[in-house]
C-alpha cells in the first residue's frame, strides 16, 4: 500500500513536469536575427547570430547567397534557407527574395502533389519507388513579401489542386506554395502529422518561388522524396485510408448517423519513449523515423511500414469506438501465454491493418526484418508460427480468426466471408472488458437464430485451438478420473454464459497417497481445485499450486500458463474406499490477464 | 501583503486538498494509472552488428545480443560474403541459453572492403518456451545514420499560431 502511494506521488510529480508519451529535443542554441526577412534581387542585408565563429551557408544560392559574415544577397525571386553552424549546433533563417514590381492581379496556380512510396514484399522493401498522390492535404499560397497566406485549398483524390483569380497586386511579386501533412478542418477523417510534443510543428513541403510580377499563371507540382519527408506523406495517406475504411464500412448507433472518426494527431521522429506506439492517454500515434531518436533505433524507421502504421491506427480505432483494456508493453508474436486483453488488442490491430490494406502480409523493415502473414500463418522469422498461433492468449491467433471471418469470397478457404460490419457490430459499442471471449459471446448473441455465422465462427476458432465451447462432459455427463490414468480435458465454458464448474468423480482407497492437479492450462484458464465428499462437503482445496495470489495485478500479471495458474492437491486418504469428486472452476482470484473461460487437463496420480 | 499571503495560503490549501482528493480517487482506480502504450511486437533479442576499422586494415566485427525474454537456446553466427575473410581464430559462432536482460557478444577479425563489410549479416536463432523458435538477422548498425545531416534543411515557422516545419521541395 505504501509503495502504491509513493508511485502515485511520483506519477503526479512527473505529470506536473509535462510530457507524456513522447518528447522533443531542445530548441536550437543559436538565435539568428531576423529569422525571416525579405530582399529584392541585387540587394543585401546582414543577418546576426548570437554565437562566435558561426559558419554561414545558403541552401538555395540561386535565390540568395550569404558570405562569411552573414551578409545575404538576393538574386532571384524565391525563398532561400540560410543555415548557420557553430560547435555542432545549427539554426536556420529564411530569406524571401521578392520582385520590386507588384504581383499579379488575377493569379492562377495549379499542380499535382505526389510522394515517393516504397513497395515491400515478405523479404522487405523491393527497392522500387512508386509515386502516389498526396490526397486531401492542405495547400497554401504564400506571398513571399511578408510571408502571408493569400489563399488555401486542398488536394483532391488524385493529388491535384488549383488556385485561380487571386489578387496579389497589393504586394511585391513572388509567391510559393506550402503543402501540409494536414487535412482541411472540414474533412473527415482529419489527420495531421507533427514532429514532437514540444514543437508540435506540422510537416510541410514547400515549392520553389514563382515571380508573379512577370506572369499570372503557373504550374507547380510537388514530389515528396524518400530522402526528405516522403515517409511523412505515406503516414498521412495510410492514416487517411484507415479513417476512410471505418467511415465507409462501419455500422454505428442510429444517433451517430455514421461513424465519425476522431481527428488523429500523429508524431514522426518524435523521440518517443516507447518507439513506434499508440499512446492511449494522448490518443496519438508515434512513429519512429530512420534517423533514430529517443527509443527508436537508427535505421529502423516505420514511416513506410504500412502494416505497422495501420496496426497502430487499429489501436486508435479500437480505443475510440470500443474498449481496450490491454496493459500494453513488450510482447512477442509467437507467445501464446499472453495477457488475454493484450492478445485481443494486438490481434484486432493486426487484423484491422490487413483489412484496410486488403493484405495478409505484415512486414516491419529495419535493421532486423520482421515478416509474417496471417492467412497461411507463415513467417520468415518464425518457422513454427502456425503451431504457435493458438489460443485466446495469442495475438496472431486472434488476428487470423478475425481475418478469416472477414476476408473476401475470392480468397475464401473457410465458411465465413462477412466483411467488416458484422465484426464491427460485435465490438462497438461496448463498455465491457473486450477480449476474443466476449467478442465470441456478442457475435453469437447477434446471430442467434438468424444464420449459421456463430457455428462458422466456431470452426475458425477451433482451427486456432481457441476453445470457446462446452466440453463433452457438459453434455454427456462426467466420466470417472482414473488413478495414473489418462488426463481428462475440460473447458470452463457453458452455453448459457454462466460460470462453469466441472465436477469429476474419482475413486480412492484406504491409506492411499494421491495427487490431484490441473495441468496444461490453455486459453487463459486459471483454475481453482477442490475435493468434495459424497455429501458435497469440501475436504481439500487449492487455488494456485505456487501459492501466489495474482488478483489485482496490473503491469506484472503472470503469463497464462500452468506454472503460474494451475492448482494441485496432494493428500493421504485415511478413510474407507469411496468415491470423491474433483471440483474445478475458474479461480475467484484470477488476474485480469487471465480469461473468463479456458481449457485445462485434470490428472490424478500417485506421488 | 496580507491579502497576497492570504491568497497564497488559500491556494496552497486548495492545492493540498485537491492533491489529497486526487490521490484518494486514484488509489481507488489503479487501472487508470497504467501507462498504456500499444507497442509493436518485439524480436526476442536486441541484436546489433558493429564494425571497427583497425590500424592494420583489419576490421573487428562485433555481434551483440541482449535477451528480451528468457531464451532456452540462442545461436549467434555471422554470414560473411565471399569478399570478406575471417583472419583470426576466434569462434565465429556461439550457442547457449540467455536469461532475460543478459547479453552475449561474438567478436571476430576480418579483412574486406567497406562495401563488402556492409554485406555481412549477423544471424540469431532463438528458442524460448514462451515464443517457440525465432530467427533474426541484422546488418551493420554502426553506420552513423543519426548523425547524417538532413538535406534539404527544414526551417521552423508559423501558420498563424500553428508551428510548421517547412522542407524545401523540388
Amino acid at each position: 500500500m505504501q509503495r502504491r502511494w509513493i508511485v502515485l506521488w511520483l506519477l503526479i510529480l512527473s505529470a506536473c513536469g509535462g510530457g507524456g508519451g513522447g518528447d522533443g529535443g531542445p530548441a536550437p542554441d543559436i538565435l539568428i536575427s531576423p529569422a525571416q526577412s525579405n530582399l529584392t534581387p541585387g540587394k543585401s542585408r546582414k543577418l546576426a547570430a548570437d554565437v562566435e565563429g558561426a559558419v554561414w551557408t545558403s541552401k538555395h544560392p540561386d535565390v540568395a547567397t550569404v558570405d562569411a559574415n552573414g551578409r545575404v544577397t538576393g538574386h532571384q525571386v524565391g525563398v532561400a534557407t540560410i543555415v548557420v553552424r557553430s560547435g555542432g549546433v545549427r539554426a536556420t533563417a529564411v530569406v524571401g527574395v521578392v520582385s520590386p514590381d507588384p504581383g499579379a492581379a488575377s493569379l492562377s496556380l495549379s499542380g499535382v502533389a505526389q510522394y515517393e512510396d516504397r513497395p515491400f514484399n515478405e523479404a522487405g522493401f523491393t527497392g522500387a519507388i512508386d509515386l502516389q498522390p498526396i490526397r486531401h492535404a492542405v495547400v497554401q499560397l504564400i506571398a513571399i513579401d511578408g510571408f502571408e497566406t493569400l489563399a488555401t485549398t486542398a488536394t483532391d483524390n488524385l493529388g491535384a489542386f488549383v488556385f485561380s483569380g487571386i489578387d496579389h497586386s497589393n504586394r511585391r511579386g513572388g509567391v510559393y506554395l506550402r503543402l501540409k501533412a494536414d487535412t482541411p478542418e472540414a474533412h473527415a477523417p482529419t489527420v495531421e502529422i507533427r514532429n514532437n510534443l514540444d514543437d508540435r510543428a506540422i510537416y510541410t513541403l514547400t515549392s520553389a518561388g514563382h515571380d508573379d510580377s512577370l506572369a499570372a499563371a503557373f504550374v507547380s507540382d510537388f514530389t515528396a522524396r524518400v530522402d526528405t519527408i516522403g515517409g511523412v506523406f505515406n503516414l498521412f495517406d495510410q492514416f487517411l485510408s484507415g479513417g476512410q475504411f471505418v467511415e465507409g464500412r462501419a455500422i454505428c448507433p442510429a444517433t451517430a448517423g455514421r461513424c465519425v472518426v476522431p481527428g488523429l494527431v500523429a508524431y514522426w521522429e518524435a523521440k518517443a519513449k516507447r518507439g513506434t506506439h499508440f499512446d492511449q492517454g494522448l490518443g496519438s500515434i508515434f512513429i519512429c523515423g530512420s534517423r533514430g531518436a529517443g527509443t527508436c533505433p537508427a535505421g529502423d524507421g516505420d514511416e513506410y511500414d504500412d502494416a505497422v502504421v495501420l496496426h497502430e491506427y487499429g489501436h486508435f480505432v479500437l480505443n475510440h469506438f470500443s474498449r481496450d483494456d490491454s496493459p500494453g508493453g513488450v510482447h512477442f508474436l509467437g507467445d501464446h501465454t499472453q495477457d488475454i486483453r493484450l492478445a485481443w488488442s494486438e490481434g484486432w490491430a493486426t487484423f484491422f491493418s490487413s483489412a484496410v490494406r486488403n493484405s495478409t502480409l505484415h512486414v516491419d523493415t529495419g535493421v532486423g526484418l520482421l515478416s509474417y502473414e496471417i492467412e497461411r500463418l507463415t513467417s520468415i522469422n518464425m518457422p513454427t508460427l502456425n503451431a504457435d498461433a493458438i489460443y485466446t492468449t495469442n495475438e496472431v491467433a486472434v488476428a487470423a480468426v478475425l481475418w478469416d471471418a472477414f476476408d473476401a469470397p475470392t480468397v475464401e478457404d473457410d465458411g465465413l466471408a462477412l466483411g467488416f460490419a458484422p465484426l464491427w457490430a460485435a465490438i462497438h459499442p461496448t463498455n465491457a472488458n473486450l477480449t476474443i471471449e466476449s467478442f465470441e459471446r456478442r457475435f453469437a448473441a447477434l446471430h442467434l437464430g438468424m444464420d449459421t455465422y456463430a457455428d462458422d465462427l466456431q470452426v475458425l476458432l477451433k482451427s486456432r485451438k481457441i476453445d470457446l465451447f462446452p466440453d463433452d462432459a457438459e453434455v454427456t455427463g462426467e466420466v470417472s478420473l482414473l488413478v495414473d490414468g489418462a488426463d481428462q480435458t475440460h473447458t470452463l465454458y457453458t452455453a448459457s454464459g454462466a460460470d462453469d464448474s466441472d465436477k469429476v468423480p474419482f475413486h480412492v482407497t484406504r491409506d492411499g497417497e494421491y495427487v490431484l492437479k490441473t495441468v496444461r492450462l490453455k486459453n487463459g484458464a486459471d483454475t481453482s481445485l477442490s475435493i468434495l465428499d459424497t455429501h458435497g462437503d469440501v475436504l481439500f482445496e487449492n487455488d494456485n499450486r505456487n501459492g501466489r495470489n495474482n488478483e489485482g495485478c496490473t503491469d506484472l500479471c503472470p503469463p497464462n500458463d500452468e506454472k503460474a495458474l494451475a492448482s494441485e492437491i496432494a493428500f493421504h486418504w485415511t478413510g474407507s474406499a469411496t468415491t470423491l469428486y474433483a471440483k474445478v472452476k475458474r479461480s475467484s482470484h484470477a488476474p485480469p490477464s487471465a480469461g473468463r473461460y479456458g481449457t485445462y487437463d485434470l490428472r490424478l496420480h500417485r506421488p | 501583503m496580507t491579502t497576497r499571503n492570504s491568497k497564497r495560503g488559500s491556494l496552497g490549501g486548495g492545492l493540498f486538498g485537491a492533491t489529497i482528493a486526487l490521490l484518494l480517487f486514484l488509489s481507488t482506480a489503479p487501472e487508470l494509472l497504467r501507462p498504456v502504450s500499444a507497442e509493436k511486437p518485439q524480436a526476442p533479442l536486441a541484436l546489433t552488428l558493429q564494425s571497427h576499422l583497425l590500424p592494420d586494415g583489419q576490421v573487428q566485427l562485433v555481434l551483440s545480443a541482449r535477451a528480451r525474454l528468457d531464451a532456452d537456446a540462442v545461436t549467434l553466427s555471422f554470414h560473411l560474403p565471399p569478399a570478406v575473410t575471417q583472419v583470426d581464430d576466434a569462434a565465429s559462432m556461439w550457442s547457449g541459453p540467455l536469461a532475460k536482460d543478459d547479453a552475449k557478444t561474438v567478436v571476430i577479425l576480418v579483412r574486406g572492403t567497406d562495401e563488402a563489410i556492409g554485406q555481412v549479416v549477423g544471424h540469431a536463432a532463438v528458442k524460448a518456451a514462451a515464443i517457440g523458435t525465432y530467427l533474426q538477422e541484422v546488418r551493420r548498425t554502426d553506420r552513423p545514420i543519426a548523425d547524417l545531416p538532413i538535406e534539404p534543411v527544414p526551417f521552423m515557422t508559423h501558420d498563424g499560431d500553428d508551428p510548421i516545419l517547412e522542407y524545401p521541395g523540388d
